[in-house]
């Protein structure tokens, strides 16, 4: 297996993932600093706490 | 049009910005759904980008190590599911997308197919058709009977884990007990062979946990909607990644191709899970069912049209 194809697989699977962790942290930084504009509910919590969040991958 | 040579398994010019719309658009069904969007990908890539099949499934496989490894750092936040059943089944997961992939390279070698109306099908197009209808239509159809049912029902199915046919019926020793999501005396040898299927699927069709693994792990082992959805996202992410490796050492793999819908669905998703807080699940359900079916009257329209 000559190295050059060997790298680009390597590749093929490392840019993809590094981008899928940029967008995780990115959204995770937009998700803690939406909670914090949200008016806060009953328990003190904000709303969004107190509701369950439905994560992607829930609703089939 | 901002047409550009991709290279790598593609021969013409393809459009940029037509992809990133593509990329958000399966984005947002798969962020709205909760679905990876590989069975909506593969067949728009080949249907409306004339993109060759295995470049396309290859291509699919690639994006999906972005969009999975988000997934995994997102479930092992959430502290869901049973690790476990994954570990069980990486073993024939990764043989099965060895597999998949072997068969993909196979029937590409097999060319193409004169039709009745005087074009070339390549062989391998007409097969991923066939088994795209088949199994969407399975997706399909027990998506929408559950949702269908479920109007009646206070408590929605999928709340709690009700052991499914594959852990009562199929009775392989040895059994392994997963006290975490209520099961107990789970056949192991059942589960690698399901993990066989799911990566020969991943490697062959370039899907992945959406329309096959869920359905599996819901219906068929049981899991509450909760813990199925925490199941297997390292299984996936592995699976993607060491078929994105095999399907590059074949030539399947197009870096630019993929990364351009990576870019266009990461954004995407974000809107359509913002819609999941808008829309009871039952209604998801049924909109996937319905997205689902579509995909498949239009594959099969495309078959049709090709033999007629």
């Amino acid at each position: 297996m000559p190295w050059n194809a060997i790298v680009y697989a390597l590749i093929c699977v490392i840019v993809p993932v590094a981008w899928g962790l940029v967008v995780y942290f990115i959204s995770n930084k937009v998700e803690h600093a939406a909670l914090k504009h949200t008016p806060k509910g009953q328990n003190g919590t904000t709303l969004r706490d107190e509701s369950d969040p439905i994560p992607l991958d829930y609703n089939i | 049009m901002l047409l550009v040579r991709l290279g790598a398994g593609i021969g013409h010019a393809v459009s940029l910005p037509a992809l990133a719309v593509i990329g958000l658009f399966v984005g947002y069904f798969a962020g709205m759904f909760g679905v990876g969007g590989g069975f909506l990908l593969t067949p728009v890539l080949i249907y409306a980008f004339g993109v060759p099949p295995a470049v396309s499934v290859g291509s699919a496989l690639s994006q999906k190590c972005g969009t999975s490894i988000s997934s995994f750092l997102k479930y092992r936040r959430l502290g869901r599911g049973e690790p476990r059943i994954d570990f069980v089944m990486l073993g024939g997961s990764l043989v099965g997308v060895d597999a998949g992939t072997r068969t993909l390279a196979a029937l590409s070698a097999l060319g193409s197919m004169r039709s009745p109306t005087g074009d070339n099908v390549p062989i391998v197009q007409i097969v991923l058709d066939v088994l795209f209808i088949v199994l969407l239509s399975f997706t399909a159809y027990y998506t929408f009977r559950d949702a269908w049912t479920a109007r009646r029902n206070l408590v929605p199915r999928g709340d709690t884990t009700i052991p499914g046919p594959l852990v009562t019926k199929v009775r392989i020793p040895p059994y392994l007990n997963l006290p975490n999501v209520q099961l107990e005396a789970v056949s192991i040898p059942m589960l690698c062979y399901l993990g066989f299927l799911l990566g020969f699927a991943s490697g062959l069709m370039g899907i992945g946990g959406g329309v096959l693994f869920m359905p599996l792990l819901l219906y068929g082992i049981g899991l509450s909607v909760k813990n199925a959805a925490g199941t297997g996202v390292l299984l996936l992410f592995v699976t993607v990644a060491v078929g994105t490796i095999e399907q590059s050492f074949h030539g399947f793999v197009n870096l630019r191709l993929s990364m351009c819908i990576l870019i266009g669905s990461s954004i995407g998703a974000q809107f359509g899970a913002l819609t999941t807080y808008y829309l009871p699940n039952r209604i998801l359900r049924m909109l996937f069912a319905v997205l689902v079916a579509i995909t498949v009257i239009m594959i099969a329209w495309d078959l049709l049209r090709i033999f007629h």
